[in-house]
């Protein structure tokens, strides 16, 4: 229980004490050295010659150690041990125990890898609530402004070809990114394109969506295909322990889905072996990511479109988990109109276009498309 | 839901909270935290608003962009969702809450209330249901006040 680590606080560092309001240009003074403290974080990064020269430059005693404590890749334990033999805590140095005791915290959280946003909010509770508040819409409007972007990597997976459904139930992904965790979060998110990742960081604020971008862009450089893998795994066990409070949305694509289906006609074979022909013919690697892109449903949908050889081609292309879950969901649909088997394929030749294209495309380039595949795209595209 | 369906794990926290508190033991903490029997009875119509937010999050979810809690009156639940908001929990949120907490000017039932608010706070992002919730929050209203809700909340359930 929480109340259990409150009094640990105060056996540890005593009664925070009572020394009166400080002055508004106190307060105003170490609220911009905490500012300057994550400006020097974020900028110098593993500089250790840069935070040794901050901590030189530093007037008070607390900041001066935090920095020279970072400087010298100090163990987080080791971090307490010093700041409690600093004497800046003991019994004649207390008038200014909450700024200590703010520099102690924030120094061990950069120590333990905690990112310098968290470490900021840490800090700036030692401030007390109202100050914490003020500070945390100016960290919001900050990290609103720092307009950092994903490239497009993806790596095939369960969560990636599971995510459009997940984001039908955004309560239920905004809990389970918080019971994972940012670091177990944004591993497993690292495999979905850009457009899915934009969708999850709109379920949480500024400051949230900044670390997650922050830390999936690292988990692209550090973590292999598998390690993803793994995470996406992990992730999405747990949106399955999920329990959801509601089945709305899922019986409004039943409904939609038993609308859909209501007028069974005979296939188009004209439509079958072309949109065959186009998966036969397309690169793997652009099928992979088309079919990323592309809803469980969706590529049921698709299959019903094709003849059996290029069923073993794009199943083979999914994950063994979705390949479950897409024949499942064949099992329970019924023959579908010419229409809406024309209106699925070309959907599917849309999103198979779109991986084509690069996203550096400059005007009057072509795409590198071969040329019957180009062919059987506009064919198709061009039906009525 | 299912209040106190379980009443030895009921129990058990609530020894739990007692026995933390008594190994953690502080004067000063100890003296911030005092109030009257019945101040304390002000803490389960409190709950009850807490529960609420709860069940609210989660079925609706935060929307991050609309400040949706700006209409609350409590600063602290108001901050803590905002922390929320932000996709944190754990470890981390608590460190947070429980700093809050050790330098709040406020004292007696005022600042107990602080500690249910935060208490409720962690639940909430933790993901964890009502029944938990309401386990973990009783206590803080004392063993009396904790058993006539327990009871009174039973009966309800059973009526």
């Amino acid at each position: 229980m929480l109340i259990e680590r409150l009094a640990q606080m105060y056996v540890h560092w005593g009664s925070p004490g009572k020394t009166g309001e400080p002055t508004e240009r106190k307060r105003d003074q170490a609220v911009a050295a905490v500012h300057q403290f994550l400006d020097v974080i974020e900028s110098t990064a593993e500089d250790r010659k840069a935070l040794f020269t901050q901590s030189q430059q530093s007037r008070r005693k607390a900041t001066k150690l935090a920095y020279l404590l970072l400087a010298g890749e100090t163990e987080p334990t080791a971090i307490h041990d010093t700041f409690l033999r600093s004497g800046l805590l003991s019994e004649g140095q207390r008038s200014n125990k909450p700024e200590v005791l703010l520099w102690f915290a924030g120094t061990e959280a950069i120590a333990r890898g905690i990112h310098p946003y968290i470490a900021f909010l840490i800090m700036s509770s030692y401030f007390g609530l109202e100050t914490a508040e003020t500070e945390f819409r100016w960290l919001q409007e900050r990290a609103g402004a720092s307009g950092v972007k994903l490239e497009e990597y993806i790596v095939p997976g369960d969560l990636t070809d599971s995510i459009e459904e997940a984001l039908k139930e955004p309560a239920r992904l905004q809990r389970t990114i918080r019971i994972a965790g940012m670091p177990l979060s944004a591993s497993a998110f690292a495999g979905c394109s850009v457009y899915y990742i934009e969708k999850i960081l709109a379920l949480v604020g500024p400051i949230g969506a900044l670390i997650l971008t922050q830390m999936i862009q690292s988990a692209r450089t550090n973590l292999v295909s598998d390690e993803i893998g793994t995470a996406q795994q992990a992730f999405l066990d747990l949106f399955t322990q999920e329990e959801t409070e509601s089945t709305t949305s899922e019986k409004e694509a039943g409904a939609a889905e038993e609308a859909f289906f209501e007028e069974p006609k005979l296939p188009d074979p004209e439509l079958i072996h072309t949109t065959t022909s186009l998966v036969m013919e397309a690169d793997a690697k652009i099928l992979k990511a088309t079919l990323s892109s592309m809803s469980n449903g969706e590529i049921t949908l698709l299959l019903r479109c094709l003849d059996a050889i290029a069923h073993e081609r794009l199943l083979n292309l999914i994950s063994p988990g979705r390949q479950k879950r897409v024949l499942a969901v064949i099992q329970k649909t019924e023959n579908a109109t010419s229409e809406q088997m024309l209106r699925d394929a070309q959907l599917f030749a849309q999103k198979l276009l779109a991986a084509y294209a690069p996203k550096n495309l400059k005007p009057g380039e072509t795409l590198g498309i071969p040329e019957k595949l180009r062919g059987l795209i506009s064919y198709l595209l061009s039906r009525e | 839901m299912r209040p106190f369906g379980d009443a030895p794990l009921f129990f058990h926290t609530v020894v739990c909270a007692i026995l933390y508190t008594m190994i953690y033991w502080n004067a000063d903490l100890a003296a911030k935290i005092r109030c009257t029997r019945q101040e304390m009875e002000t803490l389960p119509p409190y709950i009850d608003h807490l529960l609420e937010v709860s069940k609210t999050i989660r079925t609706m979810g935060i929307r991050p962009t609309a400040d949706q809690f700006a209409s609350e009156k409590d600063s602290f639940l108001r901050y803590g969702l905002l922390l929320v908001s932000e996709g944190m929990a754990g470890e981390l949120l608590e460190e947070i809450l429980s700093v809050l907490l050790y330098v709040s000017d406020l004292q007696g039932i005022d600042f107990l209330r602080q500690c249910v608010t935060a208490e409720a706070i962690l639940s909430i992002a933790n993901g964890e249901d009502e029944d938990t919730l309401l386990r973990k929050l009783l206590p803080y209203c004392g063993i009396d006040e904790a058993l006539t809700a327990m009871t009174k909340r039973k009966s309800e359930h059973a009526d």
